[in-house]
């Protein structure tokens, strides 16, 4: 794992939020959290990575930072249907930005989103993840990384 | 493996048997359709010659009596002198007519239709036709001459010829019409016994081909239900291999089209269904590279190939092994391995299909991994081994926890929300406490890859707090060392565990190593050492020990204490059986002091209640090294005397594994010199030693003591 | 009794190949360490077997698998080669090779592989 990998998946929700109206986002300083707790807001999107490199990326965050977000999209409607699809984007646009920076010999899955505490994460209990804190507005998310070197 | 060959072949042997029979069956059915048909088109041609006779032969009975209505009509026509013209002609024709049939019913010769036109007339032939012909001859011969007499007759004589013609008729007429009466029936019955023939014959024909129609039939039938058992049978042994299989099995043809019949075990592997029909590249397209597919389809084209040698090429099969990553419902995908094997399925001598078989070797390449990964940890365990055998283990467990500690603070102090980039830079430089301190023990230790890695790490941290605005992503590298520092910590400490576990022995071992500097580790050392020399000694510490020194003094500090306090335990604290006599308790007590008496000044005393320094032993060793006189020596103060204990080669120890040999010291010495700092040694006989380091403190980065220390790890 | 070439540039190899080939069955008529030295020694002997390096000096093994069957297409050549390279393996079979024998390789093996290659070829 380096910090290119880290950053390709930064890269993607940096990217993500670059599309609102409210470019201004900020990536806090990352640290690492034990697997057996994974770390999560109310909402989750999922990916997996597969290939030189296999694990999980996610991108996590509250209700009220996904309501905002929707809203700042022009979206009125800020229904947990529409609230799971915006998160959804989100990983896609993380997927797609690392589908991007890591060619074929990468799969990526299509993301999976998950509504409260995360027990369907499947992280790998003797790793730790790497979580990087992204604030948008006065709101924090998160993007969590556990990937396993082959 | 070839199920799908074996069963192809079957269904051919079973069709050649069964298009046999039937071939043979209906070529004699057509056979015997055609005798019956020919047959009949013969008797028809019969029947209808006899229906001509019987048609003549009625007409016969009728000329017979329109004879008779002519000769009276001629009679009527001469009385009433009508003109005898028309009836004369009548009769003439009537005459010439029945004549010429009767000839040719008689021998067989032409007569004229109904229509005028000739018909030939077959002579009649059953002995009923032939009596009646020639009867009806016997009687038509006289007749026919009267006839001819009267219409050939002129005009005068015609009355009395016509009288003897209807004479004759009169008496005649009736057997006459009586013998073509009888010679009509039996030509009818002739006919219709031929009819009846034909109808036989029909009947026969008819009959025997039903019969051969259904001995078809039910030959057919048998025959096709019981190939259609075999097939049944065969397809449902191969549909019950196909569904049972561990293995994906299926065909592929020229086009690298899938067979309509795979195992089910294909679509379970590749988690996909309704294969057949479609292509190699649907099956693997998305799974494999492109590359990877096409050399594929290019082996696939060599096997097509029947000069090739199929046996000969299994090493080119880029399929051998292919990892394959296949997505699950959860969004995560599922490696797998599998392994693709290519054989030749023949039909009648050509190479009709490829037959692919695909294995899961998941587990196998697993395993294989697993111990090539074992094998790989194995010998990167070896070289941390190496520098960590030189290590105390005690020591190094501590130490390991001592990083465990401080990759928990670190990981603290990147968790702790920051907004600003002041907040940033702080914690940068709270890590690089922590890091450094690290770095310091590690260096203590010799325990160069941990030593390496927090060295990579300090830089890390350098290029963050150059910038001056850092960004939280710019941490990204420093939390990867992290993690990196983190997994070698738990290897290390899995290696300790194992260590400990196959060697209690190598705990006592403290020769060489460099012990960390905490007062467990300290007082387990001298128990160590007193222990082995049969002594008992309690360690006392006052004050607290710096830590975070610059890196040379750290190093004079742990030198000093260490070399001090073996030099305390070995040789100036007594055995128990030579206390107690002095009245000494029987532990003998080592005390550590520091003190920092002004803001530059710091000081290390080492003082052991023993029995002081023995300086006539120490003269003999220093005498011993050949740099020294026994006369020189006499001359020296008890002061100047003890600094031989710094001198190399000078050890009043004659126990080799606790002292430093006489290089502790004198190693000591050399720092001590280096960093302008001072050593004195205070020696009473009987009373003990006082080994004193004084140092100037050069700015530290930490001003953490060992009590604190000690007391986050109770935390 | 067939008669053979070998086409290697190692030494070691071509005298491997040599010393291991079944004499009962094949007669070694010709050595060459290179693809140019093989049609050279190939149109002087003509011989109906030819085991083939494919990475050599001067002509390398495809280009010389070409050469030999437009000399004579029903000469049968068999690639020995190390394994690194399926795909040029793959392109020297394409070309007209029969078959293809991995290194390293041991007598019972090569024997195996000559013996399948020359199936159905009468002396």
């Amino acid at each position: 794992m380096t910090e290119d990998t880290l950053k390709v998946f930064i890269d993607g929700v940096v990217r993500y939020f670059q599309h609102t109206s409210h470019k201004e986002v900020k990536v806090g300083a990352p640290y690492l959290v034990d697997n057996r707790q994974p770390a999560s807001f109310d909402y989750t999107g999922i990916i997996g990575i597969s290939g030189p490199y296999r694990g999980t990326v996610y991108f996590t965050a509250p209700r009220a930072l996904l309501s905002h977000l929707l809203l700042s999209l022009g979206e009125q409607d800020t229904s947990t249907g529409n609230i799971l699809d915006l998160v959804g984007e989100v990983a896609n646009t993380i997927a797609g930005n690392a589908r991007a920076a890591f060619g074929h010999e990468f799969m990526i899955s299509v993301p999976v989103m998950i509504e409260g505490a995360p027990s369907q994460i499947q992280l790998p209990v003797d790793l730790r993840s790497y979580v990087i804190p992204v604030s948008w507005k006065s709101y924090q998310a998160a993007v969590v990384i556990c990937l396993e070197g082959v | 493996m070839n199920y799908l060959n074996l069963w192809e072949a079957t269904v051919i042997d079973i069709l050649i048997g069964k298009y046999r029979n039937i071939v043979v069956s209906i070529a004699l059915f057509l056979l015997l359709d055609a005798s019956v048909l020919m047959l009949n088109f013969y008797i028809s041609f019969e029947i209808a010659d006899d229906a001509a006779g019987v048609n003549l032969a009625g007409r016969q009975r009728m000329l017979s009596q329109r004879m008779v209505k002519s000769t009276f009509d001629l009679d009527y026509a001469l009385k009433q002198s009508l003109d005898p013209a028309p009836p004369r002609e009548e009769l003439r024709t009537t005459i010439l007519l029945f004549d010429s049939t009767l000839n040719a019913f008689e021998s067989g010769g032409n007569a004229t239709a109904a229509d005028g036109t000739p018909i030939y007339l077959e002579a009649a032939s059953t002995p009923a036709a032939k009596t009646a012909i020639a009867d009806a001859n016997a009687i038509w011969g006289p007749y026919k001459q009267r006839l001819l007499n009267v219409v050939d007759a002129d005009h005068t004589e015609m009355a009395p010829a016509l009288a003897q013609a209807i004479l004759y008729a009169r008496d005649n007429n009736l057997t006459l019409l009586k013998l073509m009466n009888d010679l009509t029936i039996e030509l009818e019955s002739v006919a219709s016994s031929k009819a009846t023939r034909l109808r036989w014959i029909q009947t026969v024909g008819i009959t025997l081909a039903v019969i051969n129609f259904f001995i078809i039939l039910f030959h057919f039938l048998r025959q096709l239900k019981e190939s259609d058992r075999k097939v049944e049978q065969a397809r449902q042994e191969t549909v019950e291999i196909l569904e049972t299989v561990n293995e994906g099995l299926f065909l592929l043809d020229k086009e690298y089209v899938i067979s309509s019949q795979y195992s089910r075990a294909l679509e379970q592997m590749f988690a996909r269904e309704n294969l057949g029909g479609t292509s190699l590249q649907a099956l693997l397209g998305d799974l494999i590279s492109d590359k990877n597919l096409s050399t594929a389809k290019r082996f696939i084209a060599l096997l097509f190939r029947d000069d090739i040698k199929s046996a000969l090429i299994g090493d080119l099969n880029p399929l051998k092994q292919v990892e394959v990553n296949i997505s699950s419902e959860q969004g995560k995908f599922v490696t797998k391995y599998f392994c693709f094997t290519f054989e030749r399925a023949y039909d009648e001598g050509e190479i009709a299909n490829i037959l692919v078989t695909v294995l899961d070797i998941t587990d196998r390449v697993v395993l294989e991994r697993e111990l090539a990964l074992t094998r790989e940890q194995n010998e990167r365990q070896i070289e941390v081994l190496t520098s960590i055998l030189h290590s105390d283990p005690r020591a190094l467990e501590s130490f390991v926890q001592q990083v465990f500690e401080a990759v928990e603070r670190i990981n603290r102090i990147l968790r702790e929300p920051s907004r600003s980039s002041v907040a940033l830079q702080k914690k940068a430089t709270d890590i690089f406490i922590e890091v450094h301190r690290i770095k310091g023990e590690s260096s203590a230790l010799g325990l160069e890859s941990f030593e390496d890695m927090t060295h990579e790490f300090e830089s890390v941290i350098h290029t963050i707090k150059e910038k001056p605005e850092p960004a939280g992503d710019d941490f990204l590298p420093l939390v990867v060392r992290l993690e990196k520092l983190y997994k070698h910590a738990e290897s290390v400490q899995a290696m300790t565990v194992k260590l400990g576990q196959f060697s209690g022995k190598r705990l006592d071992k403290t020769d060489g190593a460099q012990p960390h500097l905490g007062w467990a580790e300290l007082n387990a050392l001298c128990s160590r050492i007193a222990e082995r020399q049969g002594k008992k000694v309690g360690l006392v510490l006052q004050g607290a020990l710096p830590v975070g020194l610059a890196d040379a003094h750290d190093q004079l500090v742990r030198d000093f204490v260490l070399q001090t306090l073996r030099n305390a335990v070995s040789h100036g604290i007594e055995r128990p059986e030579q206390r107690v006599p002095l009245g000494k308790p029987e532990a003998g007590r080592v005390q550590l002091s520091v003190t920092q008496n002004s803001a530059s000044a710091l000081e290390i005393s080492v003082y052991d209640d023993g029995a002081g320094i023995d300086f006539e032993a120490l003269k003999q060793k220093a005498v011993a090294t050949g740099r020294f006189s026994k006369a020189q020596l006499d001359t020296w103060s008890e002061q100047k005397l003890s600094a031989l204990l710094f001198e190399p080669g000078v050890t009043t120890s004659e126990h080799g594994l606790d002292a430093g040999g006489g290089v502790g010291l004198s190693m000591v010495r050399e720092h001590v010199k280096t960093q302008g700092a001072s050593v004195s040694i205070r020696s009473q006989k009987g009373k003990g030693t006082r080994f004193r380091l004084r140092l100037p403190v050069v700015e530290s980065a930490s001003a953490a003591t060992v009590e604190e220390a000690l007391g986050e790890a109770l935390c | 009794m067939l008669d053979v070439m070998i086409v290697d540039d190692s030494n070691i190899i071509r005298r491997k190949i040599e010393r291991s080939a079944d004499r009962q069955f094949f007669n070694i008529v010709a050595l060459a360490r290179n693809g140019l030295e093989a049609v050279d020694l190939f149109q002087a002997h003509r011989p109906q077997v030819v085991t083939m390096d494919l990475t050599m000096p001067e002509m390398d093994g495809i280009e010389c698998v070409e050469r030999l069957v437009k000399i004579d297409p029903a000469v049968r050549i068999l690639v020995i080669s190390a394994l690194s390279d399926v795909e040029t393996g793959i392109l020297a079979l394409e070309r007209g090779a029969r078959g293809f024998l991995c290194k390293p390789f041991d007598d019972e093996q090569l024997n195996g592989a000559l013996t399948e290659l020359v199936e159905g070829l009468h002396d």
